[in-house]
């Protein structure tokens, strides 16, 4: 029985080839599927008025067909327009870790009376349709006489995504051997230099991870950006290129729209490519028994 | 010079969850305190209130003449390895073994050479800029080791250090081990469930079960004189036979034949017999003690065979280490052993009775 069997060795060894080129056909189909509105936006963005609007369809322009002129027409104003987005995603980022991850701990490692309510509330609380706190927002803003001033939407930002981070953070700290912490109270670390030393490095991938869907929720954000913020000079990439207009009414300007869509995705992309190994590399290996 | 005491300790988690009840141990310099037990019995969490991880709920923890009930785990100037190791996983098993001593304003060049000489002494000096990740278990339970000596700490905490590594490994870390902490001369407490080690190792052995020290002794005492049923069964592999026996006069009826109950113990209604499998041996022709039984099931060792045998007319079984040179017949067979190796126990309180032959009482309250 265990003599080995050669020809169906190398049978299978052909069928895997197959197994594997199938693989790859599929994996090639799935992304033109996902990606597919995004080359064509792409393409759009390179491509020249009349090559746009041509009917057939131009899939493949030629070079005289390509042109730069969409983002050359964006104007120094849409460099404004990137920067405010980058104010307000990297600050409800930041606040948002900042205070959902010491909540998170302290949900995960002290017995706190009365646990399992506050974290029901925090679930319930990420259920709601963000949509339907807008007319109540609004108030709020106007109330505060925050119009017109990035806090408005720092603020919701931070706390629509606040709830999912802790979750988050909750459970990764969960999984967080106790033994580390003790092992660093003993060696003499005070709670501090131990939430610092110890603690900190080994969530930055959780940190990565839930900081990055609050920030591409942040740079994406639509309804909050367009009614809290007026002045030209303070829009957002969403808001700018919705707003984006034709030298007429029955005009639409595909091509700058694709241009300012392709710029204001690009941070997006860079930001999670940059972190991609963070959020993939599972630092805590080696701590504990293998 | 370090003394460590427990006096009256005690933990209580919630109303029924009392894992260390009024525990009262010293550990002097130099010697090796195992606390055996089976899992649950709350050594992790008597070693945890050593270290200062919890705070026990009424009783002290002593070092020299100072109490530490008050003092921070960081403070009190002891290593513990944990069963998991708990190596920074951020942090190269250099930086992981200085750490402490960083804490510590160590200088910098006395740093450098204490780890460098603890390493070696480990032989992990080829290791020193790997992650722990990138280790075996038995290096990363070597890198704990180094970094729990590497302190020169006033006391010694391990909670099952060897557990996690493999038979071989762990025999031969075992020696490593006691060479080790004979060198360190302070106070070691060691935890451990697996007997063997508590044998080999210690100076001194507290079997614990839920929560209260059951025996306290060296351990050739807590093998030869165990000082309740609890401590007879617990300690011993294969495990000691313990049979309740009716008594008539100043005999125990096992089986057929009626065993004299040794002096001092009075008369008992019934009583608990117990012997260890090793004690029995196959009677010869000049045995006056002869026990007759029939065998039902061997298991092979290879340096021994034990046997599983019913006593004749009774549902007793008695189980007996036989070297396996031996010949005998499965359905009969007769087996003896000297009286002073049987154990006796109050079938009440579960006691050992003491019989007026024995030297010295087993449990003293050292
Ligand atoms: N923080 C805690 N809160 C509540 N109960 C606890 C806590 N820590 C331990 N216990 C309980 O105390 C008892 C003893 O636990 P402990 O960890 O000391 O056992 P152990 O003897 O070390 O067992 P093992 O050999 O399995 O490690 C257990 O029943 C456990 O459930
Ligand atoms: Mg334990």
């Amino acid at each position: 029985m265990t003599v080995a069997q050669s020809p169906e060795q190398s049978a299978s060894g052909l069928q895997i080839n197959w197994q594997r080129l199938a693989l790859w056909i599929g994996v090639l189909a799935m992304v033109l599927f996902c990606l597919a509105p995004a080359l064509w936006q792409l393409l759009t963005s390179f491509k020249v008025n009349e090559a746009i609007t041509a009917i057939p369809n131009v899939y493949f322009p030629s070079p005289s067909q390509l042109t730069l002129d969409h983002y050359l027409s964006l104007g120094w104003i849409f460099w404004r327009y990137i920067a405010n987005s980058a104010i307000v995603s990297l600050l409800s980022t930041v606040v948002c870790l900042a205070t959902g991850a010491p909540a998170a701990y302290a949900l995960a490692r002290l017995r706190i009376p009365g646990e399992r309510i506050i974290l029901v509330c925090v679930l319930i609380v990420s259920l709601f349709p963000y949509v339907l706190l807008f007319l109540g927002l609004l108030e709020v803003v106007r109330l505060f006489g925050l119009g017109n001033n990035y806090l408005a939407l720092i603020v919701p930002y931070t706390g629509i995504n606040l709830p999912l981070t802790i979750l988050v953070l909750r459970s990764f700290f969960q999984k967080l051997p106790q033994d580390l912490e003790d092992s660093a109270k003993v060696d003499g670390y005070t709670t501090a230099q131990m939430l610092w030393q110890i603690v900190l490095p080994l969530t930055i991938p959780a940190l990565v991870t839930t900081g990055i869907l609050t920030f591409i929720f942040a740079w994406n954000e639509f309804i909050f950006a367009l009614t809290f913020i007026t002045r030209d000079t303070m829009k957002t990439i969403p808001v700018a290129v919705a707003q984006i207009g034709g030298a007429s009414i029955y005009e639409v300007p595909y091509g700058p729209i694709a241009a300012a869509t392709v710029l204001g995705t690009l941070p997006l992309i860079l930001l999670v490519l940059c972190f991609q190994r963070r959020i993939v590399q599972g630092i805590t290996a080696g701590a504990v028994k293998g | 010079m370090s003394t460590l005491q427990l006096k009256s300790l005690r933990k209580q988690f919630a109303p029924d969850v009392i894992p260390v009840k009024d525990v009262n141990l010293t550990v002097e310099d130099g010697e090796f305190l195992t606390l055996l037990g089976p899992s649950g019995c709350g050594k992790s969490t008597l070693l945890r209130l050593i270290a200062g991880l919890e705070q026990p709920t009424a009783g002290e923890v002593r070092l020299g003449d100072q109490n530490l009930n008050r003092v921070a785990p960081g403070d009190r100037n002891m290593a513990m390895v944990f069963q998991s190791y708990a190596l920074y996983p951020h942090m190269t098993v250099a930086e992981n073994i200085a750490t402490a001593l960083k804490l510590r304003d160590v200088p910098k060049a006395e740093i450098q050479q204490r780890v460098g000489s603890v390493s070696e002494k480990l032989a992990i000096t080829h290791l020193r800029d790997r992650k722990p990740s990138k280790l075996s278990g038995g290096q990363r339970q070597r890198v704990a080791l180094a970094r729990a000596l590497v302190r020169e700490p006033a006391v010694f905490l391990l909670d099952e250090p060897l557990s996690n590594l493999d038979a071989l490994l762990r025999e031969q870390v075992r020696e490593d081990l006691k060479q080790l902490f004979e060198e360190q001369q302070k106070p070691v407490v060691y935890v451990t469930h697996d007997q063997t080690e508590a044998m080999t190792l210690s100076s001194k052995v507290a079997v614990l079960l839920d929560g209260v020290v059951q025996q306290l002794a060296e351990p050739s005492l807590i093998y030869t004189q165990p000082a309740n049923r609890f401590v007879a069964s617990f300690v011993g592999s294969p495990q000691m036979n313990l049979l309740t026996l009716k008594c008539e006069g100043d005999r125990a009826q096992l089986g057929p034949v009626g065993l004299p109950l040794p002096t001092g113990i009075g008369s008992p209604s019934t009583v608990i017999f117990g012997l260890r499998p090793e004690a029995i041996r196959l009677a010869q022709a000049g045995d006056s003690l002869k026990i007759p039984g029939q065998v039902f099931l061997v298991e092979n060792f290879g340096r021994e065979q034990l046997l599983s045998v019913r006593v004749e007319n009774s549902d007793l079984k008695l189980r007996a280490l036989i070297p396996p040179d031996q010949h005998w017949e499965r359905d009969r067979l007769e087996l003896t052993w000297t009286p002073e190796q049987s154990h006796w126990f109050d079938p009440q309180n579960e006691q050992r009775l003491e019989t007026s032959s024995a030297a010295q009482p087993a449990h003293s309250s050292l």
